[in-house]
């Protein structure tokens, strides 16, 4: 077997993090949908799609707990012929492992940093209610909030210095808006792109921006550089209008969308239903092809981005307006932290549900791409990232405009959280190695049916409301757990079941 | 009715007999035990790199060696 130390790679094979290498036990997750019944297999991923015998069998198994019988010894007499029928069926699926599966934690590599988000401006013309960087500046007003070019440039060095094998780094454009800082951003891209064909290596970029500084020679720029972008629209004009106005409070829900139009124009996979078309004349045919996202990418993307509050709780409305408006990929986020008045609350998770699985079937129906409904089925990252899904802190690092370093764009500000700058490195490695400790090997979620869709959660969100980064955010969980009951019903539609 | 062998699994095919389908089977239980991970499993994608910036998870995030499987 190859040596990946010795290969230099920075691999190391060895124990879970936190020195604990053990097994998960078997846990199904049951479920009904738009009247088609699943269970999902936590340990092997599978899903399965069950008729009304197997629904009640695997039910009252379920039911008895982790002490139960086996599937192949029930009580003789309990069943009806179709139930023992399909007590079998079920009892040759735990055979061949993959139901009520149990699984053995791989070790997690270790960590190496790949991905820099850069705060090139913390400065925004808009000012936002939700905004959690509090109108751009994350609560610091010092200095210009731009990002010098030296700061950018020491940056990208110390992004492939620290890890010059990797060979595929990450840098996102982030603010405040990016946009207004757009000769670091333009150089940035240039420099970043110079130094990393230099180690026979490449940056991928993406930008992230409220859209009303996107112009056609900046986008040409961004196209040929290959940069993904998401633009900010959260849906219906009144909705996004009341949250997201500019400095002098005016209303920027038509210059977003015709920024996100502009921004589609370039980008044919992005383009659906016929209401925008791309510069070949044609869009796509709504019927046409659902693939998930996968790993190859036939050019830069688009994603529309919006966020929800408590304002619009009917956020699928918002979602459904986005995609009849002819944008194909939408990405709708909840707001769980924030002012009272539009924070969403543990007893606002009904209803989103409902509103989810609402999107879903508009989704199935219509070929839209609802970002957290994107499962790969079969494909997607091996079981040690599935162990922990964020690199916060040492995959992952944000950079703000005067250099100084944090473990996240959402916990910049938060001093318990800087560990260095981009001149000096990393002076608190001890910040990060305590964030890589958390994974679903443990805790609540080691008990959780979607551990290895999830990966442990959003350590931020889990500060924001528990003030330590340990434990799951409850309200969070509770959205992610529906949103993946409506990836796993659409990806048994998606295989030509009826739904 | 078919019955469903363990054979079935082996290629997450599609699977259905009277009362159970196999919808997709991703066989993480198989695939965990990897330890001798080639160079470009440290291409695969990390954090807030995706199109939410909120809420890291991995149910929607490529692996780098998904086209050489
Ligand atoms: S963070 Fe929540 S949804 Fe994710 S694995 Fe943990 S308990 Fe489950
Ligand atoms: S802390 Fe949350 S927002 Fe930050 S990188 Fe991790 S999952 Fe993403």
């Amino acid at each position: 077997m190859s040596d990946p130390v010795a290969q230099g790679v920075g691999l190391r094979v060895g124990d879970a993090a936190g020195g604990r290498r053990h097994s998960l036990p078997p846990r199904v997750h049951r479920f009904e949908l738009h009247g088609v019944k699943l269970a999902f297999d936590a340990g092997s991923g599978t899903l399965l799609e069950l008729d009304q015998a197997a629904w009640r069998v695997l039910g009252d198994y379920l039911a008895q707990g982790p002490e139960a019988p086996a599937l192949r010894s029930p009580m003789p007499g309990m069943l009806t012929a179709a139930e023992e029928e399909a007590r079998r069926e079920l009892d040759r699926l735990r055979e061949s492992g993959v139901l009520l599966s149990p699984v053995t934690l791989p070790a997690r590599p270790e960590p190496v940093l790949k991905a820099l988000c850069l705060h090139v401006a913390h400065r925004c013309q808009m000012s936002c209610s939700y905004c959690f960087a509090s109108g751009g500046d994350y609560g610091r007003a010092a200095g210009s909030g731009l990002m010098s070019p030296a700061t950018a440039r020491a940056a990208v060095d110390f992004l492939l210095g620290s890890s010059p094998r990797v060979g595929r780094w990450a840098m996102d454009f982030f603010g405040g808006e990016p946009l207004l800082n757009w000769p670091v951003v333009r150089e940035t891209i240039l420099y970043a792109e110079r130094r990393a064909a230099s180690l026979g290596g490449q940056v991928r970029f993406t930008l992230t921006t409220n859209g009303l500084a996107l112009t056609p020679a900046r986008l040409a720029f961004l196209d040929q550089h290959g940069v993904d972008l998401i633009v900010s629209v959260d849906g219906r004009p009144a909705v996004h209008d009341a949250v997201r106005r500019t400095i002098s409070g005016r209303p920027t829900w038509s210059r977003a969308v015709r920024a996100a139009r502009l921004a589609t124009s370039t980008r044919l996979l992005d383009v659906c239903g016929g209401a925008a078309v791309g510069p070949g004349g044609g869009g796509q045919d709504r019927s046409g092809d659902e693939r998930p996202v996968r790993g190859a990418r036939a050019g830069p993307t688009v994603w529309i981005r919006g966020t929800f509050t408590r304002r619009n709780l009917d956020f699928a409305q918002d979602a459904l307006f986005l995609f009849h408006l002819g944008f194909s990929r939408v990405s709708l986020e909840p707001v769980c932290g924030g002012p009272p008045d539009l924070a969403l609350r543990p007893e606002d998770v009904p209803y989103l549900a409902g509103q989810y699985e609402l999107l879903a079937r508009e989704c199935a129906a219509n070929g839209f791409r609802f970002y957290h409904f994107e499962l790969d089925p079969t494909g997607g990252p091996c079981l040690s990232r599935r162990m922990a899904a964020c690199g916060a802190g040492n995959e992952y690092l944000a950079v703000t405009p005067e250099g100084d370093l944090y473990v996240c764009h959402q916990l910049v500000g938060q001093e318990e959280f800087r560990v260095g700058d981009v001149w000096h490195g990393i002076t608190r490695p001890e910040v990060g190695r305590k964030l890589w400790q958390h994974d679903v090997s443990s805790g609540q979620c080691a008990d959780c049916w979607a551990r290895f869709l999830c990966g442990g959660g959003c350590r931020a969100a889990a500060f924001f409301e528990h003030g330590e980064v340990g434990r799951p955010p409850s309200l969070e969980c509770a959205l992610q757990k529906k949103r993946w009951e409506c990836a796993l019903w659409l990806a048994a539609r998606r295989r030509g079941r009826p739904g | 009715m078919r019955a469903v062998e363990p054979a079935d699994m082996a290629n997450g095919g599609k699977v259905r007999t009277s009362h159970v389908e196999v919808v997709f089977s991703a066989g993480w239980h198989r695939e965990a035990w990897r330890t001798d991970l080639p160079r470009e499993c440290q291409e695969c994608q990390t954090s807030c790199q995706s199109a939410c910036k909120t809420s890291c998870t991995v149910s929607n995030q490529p692996c780098p060696l998904d086209d050489a499987r």
